[in-house]
């Protein structure tokens, strides 16, 4: 079995509190009402990397990242470039990390400028420290042209975007005065065609080549394969396997994370695993 | 949103628009100084038996406006309208240009009153109360006000006269009919006189028994009470608008369409201020009143 | 009115504003929301000016300006007119209008939603119950408190009331440090529904003419704005609007909604629990001394979000400016139409939001095409 505690991991790779930079989760649980549903989650990310959460439906990955940012309580321990992830620390945090949901609603009719501009307004448009400008942040989403149009008459696909734009431009570049900024995605590309799916997840991942560091709930494992540095598998409410896409999206582990029979093949150009589901045996009761 | 459920519990309330008018509590301390407006040649005068006091005492020359409730005599509706009695417009009576406003008690809102005071026109309170004494307390003050004492005092023998013989003759038709006084029948809910009201202290004047007690005020009545009180009579007001229960609204009534009353016809309906107003009209009114239901009793007797 | 009218060459501030004809950029928006207030600004001034110069006493503001200043002839009782009646109603409108028009523009802001109604946060039943209660048991329950406050006592009925349901909604709303906007909503029909249940009981136990004085408070009117009144209520219209001006942007940012907001760095249980309180001063307020004046707090900031966008940095200041002009407008009309009486100014003002409310209704239910 292939089951790394990831703080076993954090401690070979890059000592536990020597990453200042990093996001560092120890212990960490969430409750919801009366339900548990994280229970114990230690895991690292870093910066100059895209880390990928996976997991079947309800095993706790959005629950997750909303815990690591800040949106749900938590016990345990989590930090963000050594900064606690608590409300007291939100403005803070808020320079340093923007979020990207699921699904976002805005209400009251407002142009896409407008929406971008909100995150613009949170580092303020000028100055050493400025955000990236609303029309830099469309074009990063292919969404140039677009600033004078109605939200609410978007595509699903198209106002996902927007938001991404709006929550680059609360981060601004990868690397600022004060160090390394991070983005959370949940699902960024799940409402995308395969183009937009291909750009965004080609952005991100620069986003941390560049310096920055990326943490994103995925739910297309081929996604993840081509571009995850780092894939942390989630089971019921704890972390099953984490590592290189390379060791996580095998056959048996996937097999096993998603209680169904996974075929994993490898890329020919890369050798990168690729899941293929024309041969999965899906067998309900298993 | 909720603005709109929040009028629910008072669209009832607008039924009352006249009664209420002619209801004022009663009591007001007596012997509190009258202020002495008799220099004033500009009369506003607010609440319906006030004004009919002024026309009685022959000062209609002086005013310059009424209020929505004084409607007797028809003369006095030609005047300019400054309003309901409690929901007055300081600068809406201003713009009449009075030296002087009579009211009667009840009369507001204070901050109106207040205002008024403030740009110095005087203020007489003429108190209400429900019985033969309080109409001729009220001719009393209003002439003391306008310096008509002495006419007041012929105006208030010659009412004391009236009220007396009223009531005298009211006590030899005493019978035992039940009167229901119905205020309105708006959404098919009766809204009957209980005790301390005008339409109580006219009953009491006319010796007449009210069909209803145990409450004050006018509170709506369910089909059972109707039932059990089984009205020989109903006593309605004529002239409150639309609000008012016609004769063949009361007969169409489910449930006091089977009163005794109804089934008789005996609906009584009579102008709201000569009927509720304590004003100079008030025995006559008792004397009316008394009269017809002695008629009907006898009536009943005879067959 | 259409936003698309303005076309890209009023060149919003960025490159992408303007790169695409036909579509109004925010930049263009933000240049008209200033226009717009400007305008307002000075519908306002004139409004005042003529609500100072109209009423069923003839004299104007030129007549009482060219008497203080010039030493001109004015006789008393038109001085005090203007003195004592005109101008501080005046005032005081301004000040009402502008609060409930904020105030509505700040709860839908909270509420996310253009319908929310300041009455969602009990204030409206908290105040109705403070009112019932004085008006029906003053003079026998509440009778030492009455003597004690005088007339002053109805006001500050309506404005604990309002506050004191406000309170326990909040707290009914709020379950581990968190302020549920759904609890609350909920919870707010639960507490209006036994507050009024409270209003039947006393509207019950009234007399008619108590019933009469409640109603005609329910409608509203300026018709007894004294300087005392006015003095009173402006601190904390006043301080409402202030506050309200400075949560623009953390409303803003609940476009998104409360976990974006939240990530973007705002403390919304602080902007919430502001917000609420904020509405609960101006309205309580505002309801005390001129009774239940509707549809302000809806109209108002729909109208100004159709003609300058929703962003509250504009949104609040011309809800401000158009709440004050809008409710001088309607008690000017309320106090000449049928002069020398006058009309009750929620009257007015219902005869004009109630189908201005239908007509935003039917349009979201695509009933009216355009705009």
């Amino acid at each position: 079995m292939f089951h790394f505690r990831s703080d076993e991991k954090a401690a070979t790779a890059s000592a536990w509190t020597g990453d200042r930079n990093g996001l560092a989760v120890r212990g960490l649980g969430v409750t919801l009402g009366t339900r548990r549903i994280l229970h114990d989650i230690s895991l690292s990310a870093r910066v100059g990397e895209l880390t990928a959460i996976i997991g079947p439906n309800g095993s706790g990955k959005s629950t997750l990242l909303k815990a690591v940012t800040g949106e749900h309580a938590h016990d345990g321990e989590a930090l963000l470039a050594s900064v606690r992830v608590s409300p007291d620390n939100r403005r803070r945090l808020a320079l340093m990390r923007g979020v990207l949901a699921q699904h976002t609603s805005v209400a009251f009719s407002l142009t896409v400028e407008e929406v971008v501009r909100l995150g613009v307004s949170v580092r303020g448009a000028h100055g050493p420290d400025a955000a990236m400008s609303v029309a830099e942040a469309l074009e990063a989403v292919d969404l140039s042209g677009f600033a004078g149009r109605d939200y609410l008459k978007l595509s699903g696909g198209e106002q996902q975007r927007v938001q991404l734009a709006r929550v680059l431009c609360q981060v601004g570049a990868p690397v600022g005065p004060q160090g390394p900024r991070w983005i959370f995605l949940d699902e960024p590309v799940s409402s995308l065609d395969i183009k937009h799916q291909l750009w965004v997840m080609r952005f991100v991942r620069d986003f941390a080549k560049r310096g920055g560091g990326v943490v994103a709930v995925m739910h297309d494992l081929n996604l993840t394969a081509m571009f995850a540095d780092q894939v942390v598998a989630l089971r019921q409410g704890r972390v099953h396997a984490a590592g290189t896409p390379q060791e996580v999206l095998t056959r048996a582990l996937m097999s096993e994370l998603y209680d169904c029979d996974v075929p994993v093949g490898e890329a020919p150009r890369d050798g990168s695993p690729f899941v293929l589901p024309h041969g999965a045996r899906v067998s309900p009761g298993t | 949103m909720f603005r709109l459920s929040s009028r629910l519990p008072f669209r009832t309330a607008r039924s009352l628009v006249l009664a209420a008018s002619l209801a004022a509590s009663p009591a007001l301390a007596a012997g509190a100084p009258v202020p002495d407006v008799s220099g004033a040649r500009h009369l506003v005068s607010i609440g319906g038996s006030v004004t009919e006091i002024i026309y009685a005492l022959g000062a209609e020359d002086r005013l310059v406006a009424r209020d929505t409730t004084s409607l007797f005599p028809p003369a006095a509706q030609a005047l300019p309208d400054v309003g309901y009695i409690r929901a007055l417009s300081p600068e809406g009576v201003l713009s009449t240009g009075p030296d002087a406003i009579l009211t009667l008690e009840g009369s507001g809102p204070p901050e109106a009153l207040e205002v008024l005071r403030q740009a110095g026109v005087p203020i007489v309170t003429v108190p209400e109360d429900y019985s033969g004494e309080g109409v001729l307390r009220k001719v009393e003050i209003v002439g003391q006000a306008l310096g008509l004492a002495d006419k007041a005092a012929d105006l208030s023998a010659s009412l004391r006269d009236a009220l007396a013989r009223a009531e005298e003759q009211a006590a030899t038709r005493e019978s035992d009919l039940k009167v229901l006084f119905v205020l309105s029948l708006s959404g098919g809910n009766v809204m009957a006189a209980g005790e301390h009201t005008a339409a109580a202290g006219i009953m009491k004047l006319a010796h007449l028994t009210n069909a209803v007690s145990g409450f004050g005020g006018y509170k709506p009545l369910t089909p059972e009470a109707i039932t059990e009180a089984a009205p020989d009579v109903i006593l309605m007001m004529s002239n409150s608008g639309d609000h008012a229960a016609s004769r063949e609204t009361v007969l169409a009534h489910p449930v006091l369409g089977l009163t005794p009353a109804a089934r008789n016809n005996r609906i009584l309906a009579l102008d709201g201020l000569y009927l509720l107003g304590f004003g100079p009209r008030t025995a006559e009114a008792a004397d009316e009143l008394s009269r017809t239901v002695a008629e009907w009793a006898a009536e009943e007797a005879g067959q | 009115m259409s936003l698309a009218s303005l076309s890209a060459e009023d060149a919003g501030d960025t490159p992408a504003a303007s790169s695409r004809a036909g579509h109004a950029g925010a930049g263009d928006r933000r240049r008209r929301a200033r226009l717009v207030l400007l305008a307002l600004a000075g519908l306002l001034v004139v409004v005042a000016l003529a609500s100072l110069s109209i009423g069923a006493v003839g004299v104007t503001l030129g007549d009482y300006l060219h008497a203080r200043l010039f030493g001109g002839e004015i006789p008393l009782r038109d001085r005090l007119v203007i003195e004592v009646i005109r101008l501080p109603r005046m005032v005081l409108g301004m000040l009402v209008g502008a609060g409930l028009a904020v105030a509505g523009a700040v709860m839908q802001g909270l509420f996310r939603n253009p319908l929310a109604d300041p009455g969602l946060i009990g204030v409206s039943a908290g105040s109705s119950l403070g009112v019932a209660a004085f008006i029906v048991l003053g003079s026998t329950v509440l009778s030492p408190v009455s003597a004690l406050l005088g007339f002053h006592a109805v006001p500050l009925a309506a404005f604990a009331g309002g506050l004191a349901a406000t309170f326990c909604l909040y707290r009914l709303g709020q379950s581990q440090g968190q302020t549920s906007i759904a609890t609350l909503l909920l919870a707010g029909i639960a507490l209006s529904a036994i507050v009024f249940a409270c209003v039947g009981v006393l509207i019950f136990m009234a007399d008619d003419q108590q019933i009469r004085d409640l109603n005609f408070w329910q409608l509203g009117s300026l018709a007894g704005a004294t300087w005392e009144k006015t003095l009173a209520a402006a601190p904390l219209i006043l301080a409402s609007l202030a506050g309200a001006r400075l949560m623009a942007g953390g409303l803003n940012a609940l476009f998104l909604g409360e976990a974006a907001a939240g990530h973007m760095g705002l403390d919304v249980e602080r902007l919430k629990t502001a917000a609420i309180f904020c509405v609960a001063g101006a309205v309580g307020a505002s309801v005390a001394v001129a009774g239940g004046i509707g549809f302000v707090g809806i109209v108002v900031p729909h109208l100004l979000r159709l003609l300058m966008g929703p962003d509250h940095r504009y949104l609040l200041p011309g809800c401000a400016l158009l709440g004050a002009s809008l409710l001088l407008v309607a008690d000017t009309v309320a106090r000449v139409l049928v002069a020398p009486a006058e009309l009750p100014i929620g009257i007015v003002m219902a005869l004009v939001g109630g189908p201005f409310f239908l007509w935003i209704l039917l349009r979201r239910k695509g009933l009216i095409a355009g705009v």
